[in-house]
């Protein structure tokens, strides 16, 4: 299922009718909290306007916002595994909205340097495109600065994907993000890469476009360009530009990480007060779905002539 | 008279930095020449294996068996480095005819130890290949390194000299096709 048209007949024919169930218990949820929610302020400005107490009214508030949370949870739980799987389904997948990459997957890869103060994830989906395992999911990680005012800020806040690669190696080669020659030039940001203490050697590509996007680090000169043949270098250019976003890889352990940057909590339900059935959110988890699939695809992991099957 | 004896100092510095970044950069271009060796070496290893499978099923490609032990043997007492390269370049071509034909021996092609024999070769030549690129980094390094000022005053006191990168013999240019090697 790659097409939009594609999409709309499974629209039509899975997703509707499962839709319309839950928006029958979405409606009559959402008229429950509105009922409770009248009958308990209203009580509470009786107490009120009568002077006898403000309590009544504040403890009707506390009460109808955990009723409130308590009915959120499981009718977002109900969506994503009613309508959310059912889309995984479609592309090949299996989809835990509870789950997401471990937090030792997400060491392993090595793609961040800093360490994670608050981990945080959810709506993991694994599957097999082929001859390629995959899984992703959405990943948020924190860390906190030092000295008074602590505070949290994002390292990574995206779309987490691990696949198994083709040829087998045995280093580590990193390809990030460059920062350092975006900011300070080819020179004085080349200096900048070389000096970094934290990665492997600098690795310089005869691939312009790519060095110019990309600061790679490996382990081995040899076998960084043995993974990074000069088709896979063009290969990550167009994920970059399909998702426009930034994106780091890295080739660990016989996988190859990848994480996408993405400033969007995805595959959510939409307010517990608007209709369960909006078309557009669908239709872009749907689109984002095939992107990651495609991922595969675009990097031509299934390729398999090197001895690894 | 502290700043005369600080700027000797600083210049002095300065050149053993330069100095010793050029020599770095030449050992580093020897250091890659020898991993070419040794992906080569790895593919002389594996044509042997490769050939005998391939002998029992070809009975039409004789021809091209006897060439390859032909150039193997040529390989192997090579002096020159053009020379090395030019045998390579042909074992190269030669198996990329081989396992064209390939296509015409179906039993072959259904051999388990053939196909892993394949996937090795194509390995190693991807392995060799990287193993170039690498070679011409180390290289296109060295050459800003002599060219470039101030190095390129020691690159001139001491006689370093330019050195030449890899250039792809043009039947090599010609990329292998996976769908043409298996034809899946």
């Amino acid at each position: 299922m790659h097409s939009i048209t594609d999409f709309k007949s499974f629209y039509q024919t899975t997703l509707q009718p499962n839709l319309a169930e839950l928006e029958t218990s979405r409606k009559a949820i959402a008229g429950k909290i509105k009922l409770y929610g009248l009958i308990g302020i209203g009580i509470g400005l009786a107490f009120m306007a009568f002077k006898i107490s403000a309590w009544p009214l504040i403890l009707a508030g506390v009460g109808i916002f955990f009723f409130y949370q308590y009915q959120a949870k499981h009718y977002r739980h109900s969506y994503k595994t009613k309508i959310v799987a059912a889309i995984a389904q479609a592309h090949g997948l299996s989809y835990n909205h509870l789950a997401c990459i471990s937090r030792g997957d997400y060491d392993r890869s090595k793609i961040f340097t800093t360490r994670p103060d608050r981990y945080w994830g959810d709506d993991l989906l694994t599957g097999t495109v082929d001859k390629t395992g995959i899984r992703f999911s959405e990943l948020h990680t924190q860390y906190k600065s030092g000295g008074k005012n602590k505070s949290y800020h994002t390292i990574f806040r995206g779309i987490f994907f691990i696949a198994d690669f083709n040829k087998h190696f045995i280093g580590e080669t990193f390809v990030l993000p460059d920062v350092s020659e975006n900011v300070f030039g080819s020179t004085l940001g080349g200096f900048f890469q070389k000096m970094n203490m934290m990665r492997p050697q600098l690795i310089k590509l005869e691939d312009v476009e790519f060095e110019k996007n990309f600061a790679i680090y490996g382990t081995d000169q040899v076998e960084a360009r043995y993974i990074l043949s000069p088709a896979l270098m063009q290969r990550i250019l167009n994920l970059k530009k399909k998702f426009n976003t930034q994106v780091a890889l890295s080739f660990i352990g016989s996988h190859v990480y990848i994480a996408i940057t993405i400033n969007k909590n995805l595959f959510e339900a939409p307010w517990l007060f608007s209709p369960a059935d909006n078309y557009n959110q669908l239709e872009e988890f749907h689109t984002y779905l095939t992107r990651f699939v495609e991922i595969v695809e675009i990097l031509d992991l299934n390729t398999r002539i090197w001895t690894k099957e | 008279m502290f700043l005369i004896v600080g700027l000797i100092v600083l210049v002095v510095i300065g050149a053993v930095l330069t100095f010793n970044n050029l020599v770095g950069a030449r050992n580093n271009v020897e250091n890659a020449f020898g991993t070419i060796d040794v992906m080569l070496k790895k593919r002389y290893d594996l044509l042997p294996n490769l050939v005998e499978v391939a002998k029992t099923y070809m009975k039409h490609e004789n021809e091209t068996f006897t060439k390859l032990a032909d150039l193997r043997a040529r390989a192997n007492t090579a002096t020159t480095t053009d020379e090395k390269v030019a045998i390579e370049n042909q074992i190269s071509g030669t198996v990329k005819g081989l396992m064209v034909s390939v296509e015409n021996y179906p039993d072959l092609k259904a051999s388990e130890q053939f196909t892993m024999l394949q996937r090795s070769w194509n390995e190693t030549e991807e392995q060799i290949s990287a193993a170039r690129r690498a070679y011409n980094a180390a290289v296109t390094a060295y050459n800003n390194a002599v060219d470039k000022f101030p190095s390129n005053i020691f690159a001139g006191m001491f006689n370093f000299k330019r050195k030449e990168v890899f250039v792809i013999a043009e039947t090599e240019r010609q990329n292998v096709s996976a769908k043409a090697l298996f034809n899946s």
